[in-house]
C-alpha cells in the first residue's frame, strides 16, 4: 500500500479523490489499482475509484415515497438529479439510522446513481497483485479482498451494484 | 469568418422566417387570397429574408425572397386577391428557400430525417432579449447580493479588529475602560453583520434559482413552433390528392427540449399526411356518407403529469381492420390464421409494422407503410407509446405519449412541517380552509364533503411516505383539490407558499417508477423538491381502502340522484367501497344534464325532489335513445304498493325503500343490473 488510509478532511479527500482521475493513466503501468476506503456503519469497504464519477459530502436527500427500504431518496449531484441508494442495504450490512448516511459517491454507470454511506476515509493506491480473491463470506458485490486479518477490507464491484439496481427498478416497486 | 460561422445566424432567422412565411400564406389561402394584414407581414418577411441573405453572400435565397415580394406588392397596392395559383407558387418559392438553407448543413447521417419529414430540426435557439435580460438581470442582482455579503464580511472584520485591540488592552496592566460597553458594542455589531448577511445570503439563494430556471427554460421551445409545418404538411397532402381538409389544433401551449420537439415534429408530420391521405375521404365519397365536403384533422396537444400526449384525429373513412390483417399476412408480418385471430385491438397495432400499408396506390404523399413505422420508431426512442382508435367510416385517432424529460409548468408549492411538494396548477381544482369537522370517515377512509359529494382526503406527509420531525403540527389546515378527468381528490397541507412557474426535472430511472411523483425541481441549492403527481395519486388514493385496483376507470359509472345530502353520501360510500364510480346529483334536472355530457351504467334516483320527481326522471330517460339502456333504481321512503307499482310502469328495474335495506342488499341489487 502506497498511502494509509487515515481519516482525511473533506477538502483533502477530494483533491486526493480528483487527483486520482489525473493519475490513473501514469499509475495504470504500475499495475496500481486506485481505491476509495468508505465506513458504513462499523463495515468499511474499498471501492474502485475509476468506477466512480464523483464524491459529495453532506448532501441533502430528499426522501420519496417508495416501498424500497434501501432507497433513501433523491439528490442533486453536479447538476443531475440521482437516485441515492444506501451502501448498506446493498451488500446487506444493518440498516442505518436515518440521515446517518452523508457522504456519497456517484456511479460511473450512466443511470444516475449515488450510493450514500457514514464517511469516506481516504484513498488508497495498491498494487493489483495484493488483491486475493474473495472467500466464503463476502458481502454481495464483493469482488476481492484488501489486506487480511483484522484489516481486511472488502473491494466492492460498484458497477455490478449499480447493475443490480437497475435490474431490480425494471420490476416497479409498489409504493 | 469560416462558413459555418458565416451562416450560423442566418440560419436560425431564415428557418423563422420560412416558418412565419408559411404560417402566413397557408392564412391567405384561408382567407380566399385577401389578406389586409397578412400581406404587409408577409412583404416584410420576405424583404428582410432577402437583406439577410444577401449580407451573408446567397443570391439564390435573396433572389426568390425578391421574386416573393415581387408577387406580392401589387396585390399590397390594389388590394385584389392572390390566387390559387400564385399562392402555390409563392408555397413552392418557400420550399426552395427551405432546401437552400438545408443545403448549408453538413450532410447529415443517414439515420437522419427521411425524406418526407416536413419539420426542420431545432438544433439552435434563437434566445429573445426579453429572455436574455431575466438572465442578465438575475446575474445581475446575484453580483449585488454578493456585494452586500463583501460589505457584511468587512463588517464582521472591523469586529475582528476590535475584538483584538480589546485583547491587547485587556493584556496590559491597567484595566480595560468601558469593558462592558466595547463588549456589548461587538456583540451588536456582530448580530447586524449576521443578520445582514444571512438576509443576503436569502436574497442570493432567490436569485441563484431564478437564473438556474431561466437557463433551464432556454431549452424548453413551445409546441406551437411545429404548427405551421403540420398545417403545410396537410395543406400539401390535400392539394396533391384533391381533396379538402381543414388542420385544427387545441390544447394548451406546452414547451418542450428541442430535440424531443423535433423528433415529435416528424413523427407528427408522418400522422397528419396519413390522416389526409388515408383517413380523410375524396370530395364526392363525403359528400356520399353525409358528411362536410371538407375533412378535418384535429392536432390535440394535452400534458398528463410527466408525459405529454399529441392526439391525430381525423373525421375520415377509419380503418378496415380486416384490411389490415390482409396487409400484414401479405408482408409476411404473421400468418392467415394467427391474423384472423387477432383482437382487433391489436390487429390496429399491425398498421405499426414496417412496409403494412393498406393503401392500394402508392402516391407522393403516402402508402409505402413507412409513415407509421416512422411514428413506432420516434415513441419507442423516447420510451413513450402510441395507440391508435379507430371507428369505421367516422373516423381514427393516433396517440403518441411521451415521457417529459424536463418541462416548464406553472405549479403551486404546498407544504406540511419542513416537507415541501409542488402540484402542477392545471391539477388544481381548487383551495380551501378545512374546519375542526370538515373530515369525515367513510367506508374505511377519510373524506371531505365538497360541492354536495364526499371526495377522498389524503394528507400530504402521508402521500409522501414522510415522518415529520417530532413536535411538528401535522395537522391540515388547508385541503388543495386536485382534479383528474371528472375524480376529485383533496390534499390536507398546512400551507400554500407560492405558484410559479417551474422546471421539471424527470426522476432518474434508476429511482424506477415512484407512483405519486411527476418529477423533481432544483432549488436555488441544487437540492430537489418533489412534484406531485395528482392523476397517480388519485387512483392510488381511490384503489387503497377497496382494493380497487389501476382499471378503476373501467368501473361502472352509477349517477346517485338525491336532494339530501346525507343519503347522497351514504349511497356514495356503500357503493364506492363496492368498487363502483360515483357522480352526483341534486335533482331529476340536475341529473338530466350530467347524463347528457357523460354515458352512466346505472341511475340510483330518489323519489321525492323538489322539480322532477324519480318517478318522471325515470321515466323521462325512457324517452331518449341514449339513455333507454341504462337501468333505473328507485331508493326511497315509499314504500307503498301504488309507489312501488308506478316506478315499475315508469320503468324502474329495482325499488328500494329506505330504511329496510342493508349495504348487502343495496349492493346485491346493484351487481343484479350493471355487474
Amino acid at each position: 500500500m502506497i498511502e494509509t488510509a487515515d481519516v482525511l478532511d473533506f477538502e483533502e479527500l477530494k483533491t486526493s479523490f480528483d487527483r486520482t482521475f489525473e493519475l490513473a493513466r501514469v499509475e495504470l503501468n504500475q499495475e496500481l489499482v486506485h481505491l476509495l476506503i468508505v465506513r458504513t456503519g462499523a463495515a468499511r469497504f474499498a471501492l474502485k475509484v475509476g468506477e466512480l464519477a464523483g464524491l459529495a459530502r453532506a448532501q441533502t436527500v430528499v426522501p420519496i415515497p417508495t416501498a424500497d427500504a434501501g432507497l433513501l431518496g433523491l439528490a442533486g449531484l453536479k447538476g443531475r438529479m440521482v437516485a441515492v441508494y444506501s451502501l448498506a442495504a446493498q451488500v446487506g450490512t444493518p440498516a442505518l439510522s436515518a440521515g446517518a448516511e452523508r457522504w456519497l459517491v456517484l456511479c460511473r454507470s450512466d443511470k444516475g446513481i449515488a450510493l450514500a454511506f457514514t464517511v469516506a476515509e481516504g484513498t488508497l493506491m495498491v498494487p493489483s497483485s495484493d488483491l486475493c480473491p474473495v472467500s466464503a463470506g463476502a458481502p454481495p458485490h464483493a469482488t476481492d479482498a484488501v489486506g487480511s486479518g483484522a484489516s481486511r477490507l472488502w473491494l466492492l464491484n460498484v458497477s455490478s451494484i449499480a447493475a443490480a439496481i437497475v435490474q431490480q427498478t425494471a420490476t416497479p416497486v409498489a409504493s | 469568418m469560416a462558413d459555418e460561422n458565416l451562416y450560423q445566424y442566418f440560419k436560425i432567422e431564415a428557418r423563422e422566417i420560412v416558418a412565419d412565411l408559411s404560417r402566413d400564406i397557408l392564412g391567405l389561402e384561408k382567407q380566399g387570397g385577401a389578406g389586409l394584414e397578412l400581406l404587409p407581414r408577409l412583404l416584410r418577411q420576405a424583404h428582410t429574408l432577402k437583406g439577410a441573405a444577401r449580407v451573408v453572400r446567397l443570391p439564390r435565397i435573396a433572389e426568390i425572397a425578391h421574386a416573393m415580394e415581387d408577387a406580392l406588392t401589387p396585390h399590397r397596392d390594389s388590394r385584389d386577391v392572390v390566387t390559387a395559383e400564385q399562392i402555390g407558387q409563392l408555397l413552392q418559392q418557400v420550399d426552395i428557400i427551405s432546401s437552400e438553407i438545408r443545403a448549408l448543413d453538413p450532410a447529415p447521417p443517414t439515420d437522419a430525417q427521411s425524406p418526407l419529414s416536413a419539420v426542420e430540426p431545432f438544433e439552435r435557439v434563437r434566445v429573445g432579449l426579453a429572455e436574455m435580460d431575466a438572465l442578465l438581470s438575475g446575474v445581475s442582482e446575484t453580483a449585488v447580493q454578493l456585494d452586500g455579503i463583501r460589505v457584511g464580511i468587512e463588517a464582521v472584520k472591523q469586529v475582528e479588529d476590535r475584538l483584538a485591540a480589546f485583547e491587547r488592552q485587556l493584556a496590559g496592566a491597567a484595566p480595560a475602560p468601558r469593558a462592558h460597553e466595547t463588549v456589548e458594542e461587538m456583540r451588536i455589531a456582530l448580530q447586524h453583520a449576521r443578520q445582514d448577511l444571512a438576509t443576503r445570503a436569502d436574497g442570493t439563494d432567490r436569485e441563484v434559482a431564478e437564473v438556474r430556471g431561466n437557463i433551464d427554460r432556454l431549452r424548453l421551445l413551445p409546441t406551437s413552433l411545429l404548427l405551421p409545418a403540420l398545417e403545410r404538411a396537410v395543406r400539401d397532402a390535400a392539394e396533391t390528392l384533391g381533396k379538402q381538409v381543414s388542420f385544427q389544433t387545441s390544447g394548451r401551449e406546452q414547451r418542450l427540449e428541442s430535440y424531443v420537439l423535433s423528433a415529435l415534429g416528424e413523427a407528427l408530420s408522418h400522422l397528419v399526411r396519413n390522416a389526409v391521405a388515408h383517413g380523410i375521404e375524396s370530395p364526392p365519397d363525403r359528400l356520399a356518407r353525409g358528411k362536410p365536403q371538407s375533412g378535418v384533422v384535429r392536432l390535440k396537444v394535452e400534458r398528463h403529469a410527466d408525459r405529454i400526449v399529441f392526439t391525430c384525429a381525423d373525421d375520415g373513412a377509419g380503418i378496415d381492420v380486416d384490411a389490415v390483417r390482409r396487409a400484414a399476412v401479405s408482408r409476411g408480418v404473421l400468418s392467415a390464421a394467427s391474423a384472423a385471430e387477432l383482437p382487433v385491438e391489436r390487429a390496429l397495432e399491425l398498421i405499426f409494422s414496417p412496409g403494412v400499408t393498406t393503401s392500394t396506390s402508392l402516391s407522393e404523399v403516402a402508402g409505402r407503410g413507412i409513415g407509421l413505422e416512422v411514428v413506432r420508431e420516434v415513441t419507442n426512442r423516447f420510451k413513450g407509446r402510441v395507440g391508435v382508435r379507430t371507428d369505421l367510416g367516422v373516423g381514427t385517432s393516433v396517440e403518441i405519449e411521451v415521457p417529459l424529460s424536463l418541462s416548464s409548468i406553472r405549479a403551486v408549492l404546498v407544504a406540511v412541517g419542513e416537507l415541501l411538494v409542488w402540484v402542477p396548477l392545471e391539477a388544481v381544482h381548487s383551495a380551501l380552509r378545512l374546519d375542526d369537522d370538515a373530515l369525515v370517515a367513510l367506508a374505511g377512509r377519510e373524506s371531505l364533503v365538497f360541492e354536495g359529494r364526499a371526495i377522498p382526503f389524503i394528507r400530504l406527509d402521508g402521500a409522501m411516505r414522510r415522518v415529520l420531525q417530532p413536535g411538528t403540527d401535522t395537522r391540515p389546515r388547508l385541503a388543495v383539490i386536485v382534479q383528474a378527468d371528472a375524480d376529485l381528490l383533496a390534499v390536507g397541507v398546512d400551507r400554500v407558499i407560492h405558484v410559479k412557474e417551474v422546471i421539471v426535472h424527470p426522476l432518474p430511472a434508476s429511482a424506477g417508477r415512484i407512483t405519486p411523483l411527476a418529477g423533481a425541481v432544483f432549488d436555488a441549492q441544487g437540492n430537489p423538491q418533489l412534484v406531485l403527481n395528482p392523476e397517480a395519486l388519485l387512483q392510488a388514493s381511490l384503489a387503497n381502502p377497496s382494493g380497487r385496483t389501476q382499471e378503476d376507470k373501467l368501473a361502472p359509472h352509477i349517477l346517485v340522484i338525491d336532494d339530501s345530502l346525507t343519503s347522497r353520501v351514504l349511497l356514495q360510500s356503500i357503493l364506492q367501497a363496492a368498487g363502483y364510480k360515483i357522480d352526483m346529483a341534486v335533482s331529476g334536472e340536475d341529473a338530466m344534464a350530467k347524463a347528457r355530457k357523460r354515458h352512466y351504467s346505472l341511475f340510483v334516483c330518489d323519489v321525492e325532489m323538489p322539480g322532477m320527481n324519480g318517478f318522471e326522471f325515470v321515466a323521462r330517460t325512457r324517452e331518449y335513445d341514449y339513455l333507454q339502456g341504462i337501468p333505473s333504481i328507485l331508493v326511497t321512503t315509499r314504500g307503498g304498493a301504488d309507489d312501488r307499482r308506478r316506478g315499475a310502469e315508469a320503468g324502474a328495474r329495482a325499488y328500494i325503500v329506505k330504511g329496510e335495506f342493508t349495504e348487502d342488499s343495496l349492493t346485491e341489487t346493484v351487481r343484479s343490473l350493471v355487474g
